[in-house]
């Protein structure tokens, strides 16, 4: 795995480099300053940002459950009323998962994946910022509702009916569908920037077997995030357009299944938990081996284990429906897919105690290592009352009982928060002037590791003495009030050691250029000598520890004897490599700090919030102004091939501009296309199962039974499809060179965008004319919602078929200049794929069925 | 390093999408396993509600499924290089080649456990009967 064991220094760039080229670096990937620091990509800088927004969020999250624990100690409390209790678990509990551990490691991969990569960044910093900001102003308000008594009181899963608008009138609900849908939306971009980032600009020579661990993890938690998001998002949207208008989704009268919500929210929910816990373990699979100085027993386990459990979760979503009356059958499928999932889950554990055993005298016992054990002890308990959940016979006994608050503590609080402690301590060195402090760090450990087992170890008991979970209170008679009061002392123990980290943040974290460089001599690529421009050149890897083995890389790093020591195109910039073996490819020129992505986040967020709250026309209006944000923002990329090829050392000369499969944003695009077909497949799950559920109002001889257009309409439809996608292929052969124009390039692509609206048009029509209303049954609901979904990529193929316009007017789209067209190419073929699709499903299952 | 100017996929190497779909082979295979028992088995359930004639088809269809997935596995862990040429997956270095190899049949060695697991069912629990 290594080749360069002999010693070898690389001379890749002539030394001594020309003066004043790091000064151009420095200039080029300047911090913004002042009220312009909003406006900064760099992602030392919006990953700070994203992390301390995520870490603000469990602070508060924090709080409130310091508030429940409180309104517990005793028995018949009245400290908090009944309604604001149920706010609070609530908001505690949808804060903790979509606020603070799905943000908290997208931040992560934003603020250390470029650094491990020695990348100067991720290939779409600007798309980051976008996220970043969406959540930032989307959490924040979503978090205030608590204060205004307009938080959701149903729970974090918001389980219908109890979150349908006859049980949870008002806006409460809404703020949870709309804010969180909108929040996940932020995650989906981004993945998609994590996916093509560990993919595709890595340093030359970290082929896919040398990728840091926590790479491989983010790359797993990046796929997962494609695959689980949509099923949720799609829940969302159904329950909203349920609550809004009446579409009755999981309304059983008229053919909807409360279930069907179950379904939808454990196929994100489960995987959530691993989306979760495999980029905390990918953490610990780095800090592990540099404590140990000893490179990490069993790296490819290690990989195959992340893999396998990646994909294993998608088979367990139902260990949390166990009692909701499906086939035992199905329940068995569940549990044999949970016990299989705990196998690779024990592959890491066993990997870590191996590489801690195999270092006997060498392991630093410092405040990172002490919450690595942590995390070990209590993961590993949570782990165990998994698989004992995971027997269906038991899990019957503790369903809906305080084991379970414990078992998935464990698993959160263990699996997740002791290695993000663990982070903080060791790589604050990357980003702060100062060290965090060590004597203070061993007291925030035992604060928090003493604390966590004091309030959750009891709360098996409570369960398995019959307490049910979020209840409000209790009654002293039941005997349940000394455990309560152990687990609310161990809280506020709990609560003390996060204090007391947030004190050492203030006393001593300063972000900023200067602090110790490789404190831990630790063995990859983040601990090279930085700068805003992360390292000076771009290394040559040779094995997955390169510090450890590539004799002074850290030295003629820092000298510029690598890739790509200076600013060929003026700009900012980095490499692009092949994804399995990465060779260079091309330089892939990257935009710098803007408002407009800034202002298409807010924007986003308004009209989200906005439709929330029922105001449509500003609504709308703040739609349209996000959409013109983000057509501006764009406006620049795309810059074509004109400052190419560039000399990156080695001998080797790169384009500057790539187009086609082998781009970064083909890549993007393909991903994108992925998160689409995820949302459309749980769609058709949500069709099918809803059949499976009443049959009665398909189509067909029952007295329910819904009005179906002729297949005419149908064919129509279908034939405009074709066209739409025909006419954009033909666009592709029209393009001309540069300079020269062609009209039928405008106009092709402006039939073919308009025809895949006019399919989707037709295609509603035909059910209306058939008499067929969404209100009138789940059956008829999901009809509409089937075209709803085509329909919105068709206005998305619009938009961008007028923003290519734009760009082919301005002579800025060519046959070779043409990542724009080809995004748009794709979306558009991919949109009437789909809506084909949709045809045969919509107008041919009932033909088949009725 | 020799002057060149790497701006063309060099074709010493296999395709993405096939090395990621080598490396992904018995998670995969699994996946399809999975959707196929469950889907099959709660529509079939769901039709039958009423009758209980689909029980047997049930029965059959998931020790067919099975049968054919763990076939499926079995011949990857046995000819690896011959799912490689299918998928087009052979890679350069040939550090990484060793590392996919390993990987995928570790794998694949799960994704037998994971397939194998639910069919241990079908003795003890009648296909339709509800788990209440």
């Amino acid at each position: 795995m290594n080749d360069a064991r002999d010693g070898q220094r690389r001379q890749l760039s002539p030394t001594p480099r020309p003066e004043g080229e790091r000064e151009e670096l420095k200039r080029i990937w300047a911090t913004p300053r002042g009220l312009s620091l909003v406006t900064a990509v760099n992602n030392d800088v919006i990953g700070l940002l994203y992390i301390g927004a995520a870490f603000l969020f469990f602070l508060l999250a924090g709080v409130l459950a310091l508030l429940m624990r409180t309104q517990l100690a005793v028995g018949d409390n009245t400290f908090l009323s009944q309604d604001l209790y149920n706010q609070i678990f609530t908001v505690h509990g949808t804060t903790m998962m979509f606020l603070f551990a799905v943000p908290a490691i997208e931040a992560l991969g934003v603020l250390l994946l470029p650094q491990m990569l020695a990348a100067r960044d991720l290939p779409f910093p600007r798309l980051s910022a976008f996220a970043i900001w969406a959540y930032v102003i989307g959490g924040l308000v979503f978090f205030s509702t608590v204060f205004y008594d307009l938080a959701p009181k149903s729970g974090w899963f918001m389980y219908p009916p109890l979150s349908s608008a006859t049980y949870s009138p008002g806006d409460n609900a809404d703020f949870w569908l709309l804010g969180i849908g909108f929040i996940e939306i932020s995650a989906i971009a981004g993945a998609i920037e994590i996916v093509v980032g560990t993919l595709r600009t890595r340093p030359p020579g970290m082929t896919l077997a040398r990728m840091p661990i926590f790479a491989w993890s983010m790359l797993i938690f990046a796929g997962m995030i494609i695959f689980a998001f949509p099923a949720v998002i799609l829940a969302t949207m159904l329950l909203e357009l349920e609550r809004a208008f009446g579409w009755p989704f999981f309304i059983a009268e008229k053919g909807g299944d409360p279930l069907l919500w179950q379904h939808l929210f454990w196929f994100f929910g489960h995987p959530e938990v691993y989306i979760i816990f495999l980029p905390a373990a990918g953490l610990v699979s780095m800090i592990v081996p540099t404590m140990t100085r000893t490179p990490l027993v069993g790296y490819h386990l290690i990989v195959v284990a992340l893999i396998g459990t990646g994909f294993f979760s998608f088979g367990l979503w139902v260990h949390h429906m166990f009692t909701t009356g499906i086939p035992a059958m199905s329940l068995a499928f569940f549990s044999a897919a949970s016990m299989a999932v705990a196998i690779p889950s024990g592959i890491q554990v066993f990997a870590w105690i191996a590489t801690i055993a195999s270092a006997p005298g060498r392991i630093r016992m410092a405040t990172p290592m002490l919450f690595v054990l942590g995390f070990l002890f209590i993961f590993t308990l949570g782990g165990l009352t998994g698989v004992m959940v995971a027997l269906v016979p038991f899990d019957w006994q503790v369903h809906d009982t305080y084991f379970i608050v414990a078992h998935f503590h464990y698993v959160l609080v263990g699996g997740m928060v002791f290695p993000l402690f663990a982070t903080f301590y060791y790589w604050a060195p990357m980003v702060s002037v100062n060290m965090l402090s060590e004597r203070l760090g061993r007291w925030v450990f035992w604060l928090m590791f003493a604390g966590f087992n004091i309030a959750f170890l009891p709360m098996h008991l409570t369960g398995l003495q019959g307490m049910p979970r979020r209840v409000w209170t209790y009654s002293s008679s039941m005997g349940w009030d000394t455990l309560n009061m152990i687990s609310t002392i161990g809280a506020f123990m709990l609560g003390a050691g996060v204090a007391l980290f947030v004190i050492d943040l203030l006393l001593r974290f300063r972000p900023g250029e200067g602090g110790a460089t490789n404190p831990w001599g630790a063995g990859t690529l983040e601990w090279l000598p930085g700068d805003v421009y992360c390292t000076r050149s771009i290394p040559h890897v040779t094995s997955r520890e390169p510090l450890w083995d590539q004799q002074r890389l850290a030295e003629d790093v820092e000298a510029g004897r690598h890739y790509l020591p200076n600013a060929p195109t003026g700009g900012r910039e980095t490499i692009v490599t092949s994804a399995i073996d990465a060779r260079p490819e091309y330089v892939i020129q990257m935009p710098g700090p803007g408002w407009a992505h800034v202002l298409a986040a807010a924007f986003t967020a308004a009209f989200f919030l906005l439709l929330t709250v029922k105001l449509v026309v500003p609504a709308v209006i703040a739609g349209v102004l996000a959409v013109a944000s983000v057509c501006v923002w764009v406006w620049e990329l795309d810059p074509g091939p004109a400052k190419g090829p560039v000399d990156i050392g080695g001998g080797i000369r790169l384009e500057v501009y790539q187009s086609g499969p082998t781009s970064h944003s083909w890549w993007a695009m393909v991903v994108l296309m992925l998160v689409a077909g995820s949302l459309y497949l749980a769609y058709l799950f949500s069709y099918l199962y809803s059949w499976t559920v009443a049959p009665r109002f398909w189509p067909g001889l029952a007295a329910e039974a819904s009005a179906l257009p002729s297949s005419s309409w149908a064919a129509a439809s279908a034939l405009a499809f074709a066209v739409g996608a025909i006419a954009f292929v033909l666009a592709d052969r029209s393009l001309g060179p540069s300079g020269k124009p062609r009209l039928a390039t405008p106009l092709l692509i402006a039939i073919g965008a308009l025809s895949l609206i006019a399919a989707v048009g037709i295609e509603v029509m035909g059910h209306w004319q058939a008499g067929l209303r969404p209100s009138d049954s789940s059956y008829a609901a999901l009809v509409y919602v089937g075209a709803f979904l085509t329909g919105q990529l068709a206005g998305a193929v619009l938009v961008m078929g007028f923003y290519t316009i734009a760009r082919h007017v301005v002579g800025k789209l060519d046959r070779v200049r043409r990542v724009t067209f080809d995004n748009t190419r794709l979306l558009a073929i991919y949109t009437a794929c789909q809506g084909i699709a949709g045809l045969v499903l919509v107008h041919g299952f009932p033909r088949v069925v009725g | 390093m020799n002057e060149r100017t790497t701006t063309q996929h060099v074709d010493d190497s296999g395709s993405t999408l096939g090395t990621i779909a080598f490396l992904l082979l018995g998670p995969i295979v699994w996946a399809f396993h999975f959707g196929a028992l469950y889907g099959v088995q709660s529509v079939a359930c769901a039709v039958a509600s009423s009758g209980g004639a689909a029980r047997p088809w049930i029965i059959a269809f998931i020790l067919v499924a099975t049968i054919i997935a763990l076939a499926v596995l079995g011949a990857s862990l046995a000819r690896p290089r011959n799912f490689e040429a299918l998928l087009h997956a052979r890679t350069w270095p040939e550090h990484q080649l060793a590392f996919q190899r390993r990987a995928m049949r570790v794998l694949v060695i799960l994704s037998v456990f994971a397939v194998a697991a639910p069919a241990t069912a079908l003795p003890i629990i009648d296909a339709c009967a509800v788990g209440t």
